[in-house]
């Protein structure tokens, strides 16, 4: 299996997006990777792992192997559940420094920022950040080793 | 505190030695007044008295009527709040969707409603809901708009589900 980069996967789902014409399409298959997203197993949905500023309840959990992070993510909602399947497909695997340097700008570029209401979109980036934050944690944490 | 704006009547006396602010609460009020919206304050009241507040009461009613009565034949669909004399507001939930989902999606068809707690979490959590949908009426809204909003409704439960 060939390796996307972070760029490579961005610009996937922006050619993916550039096939709607409208956005009831784009929020049709964004509720599709939602509901396709795998469940985060019971024992990650704890209090520390939740996503700060979030209209909708968001467990965000992260695992560091072989240099690389892997996350797993649910929500109550499934909307945000697919914009989080869609942040794990771009993000997990990668190094933290890929992660933390990635610009995440598909984001805008299929015009999810513009279109959600400012709090809505505050949550998208909040849940950016908490993937960013445990990138930069694990970084530490190899300097540490 | 320091000022944060400055211009008009915040200022009190300017030297090259030093400034003084005017006093409160001018001190904080940089710019030009909100004049706009004081003069139109008047015919907002005027517009107001000229439809007469019990016909703007009668019209929410006929609207919050016809909606709640729609509304329930939504499957799933549960009413948050149910006195007889409330005014036109309409909370509710949707058995298995997310308020947040709903609202996005009403959105995307410009239709205006809140979702989320309100201001007042702790009686979500009395009633274990993560938030309500809520639908407001008004004078200027109309019995289209209602319809709108069911269709619109009907249509995000059926994507959602």
């Amino acid at each position: 299996m060939i390796e996307n980069s972070i760029e490579q996967t961005e610009a996937e789902i922006v050619d993916e997006f550039s096939l709607f014409d409208s956005w009831d399409g784009k929020y049709e298959y964004i509720i599709d990777l939602g509901k396709k997203l795998a469940p985060l197993p019971d024992e990650h949905k704890k209090d520390e792992n939740k996503v700060k500023g979030c209209q909708s309840t968001v467990w965000l959990a992260a695992d560091y192997r072989d240099g690389k992070v892997f996350y797993q993510a649910e929500s109550d909602a499934i909307i945000v559940k697919g914009l989080i399947s869609m942040l794990i497909r771009v993000l997990s695997g990668h190094t933290p420094d890929e992660i933390l340097n990635a610009n995440m700008d598909f984001i805008n570029k299929i015009g999810m920022t513009s279109h959600l209401a400012q709090t809505r979109s505050n949550g998208l980036l909040a849940m950016v950040r908490q993937m960013k934050n445990y990138a930069l944690a694990f970084k530490s944490l190899k300097f540490d080793a | 505190m320091p000022v944060f704006a400055g211009g008009g009547e915040m200022i009190k006396e300017v030297t090259f030695e030093k400034t003084t602010y005017n006093e409160l609460p001018y001190k904080f009020e940089a710019g030009t007044p909100n004049i706009a919206d004081a003069i139109a304050l008047k015919p907002a009241i005027d517009y107001i008295n000229k439809i007469g507040k019990s016909n703007i009461r009668k019209h929410e009613d006929l609207l919050l009527n016809y909606a709640t009565e729609k509304l329930r034949a939504i499957e799933g669909l549960q009413i948050i709040g149910d006195n007889d004399h409330k005014v036109s507001v309409l909370s509710f939930v949707i058995s298995g969707v997310h308020p947040q989902d709903i609202g996005i999606l009403l959105d995307n068809k410009g239709i205006a409603v809140r979702t989320g707690h309100h201001c007042a979490e702790p009686l979500m959590n009395r009633f274990c809901i993560p938030g309500t949908i809520r639908a407001s009426f008004a004078l200027y809204n109309t019995i289209e708009e209602v319809d709108k909003l069911i269709e619109g409704l009907n249509r995000a439960v059926k994507v959602l589900r």
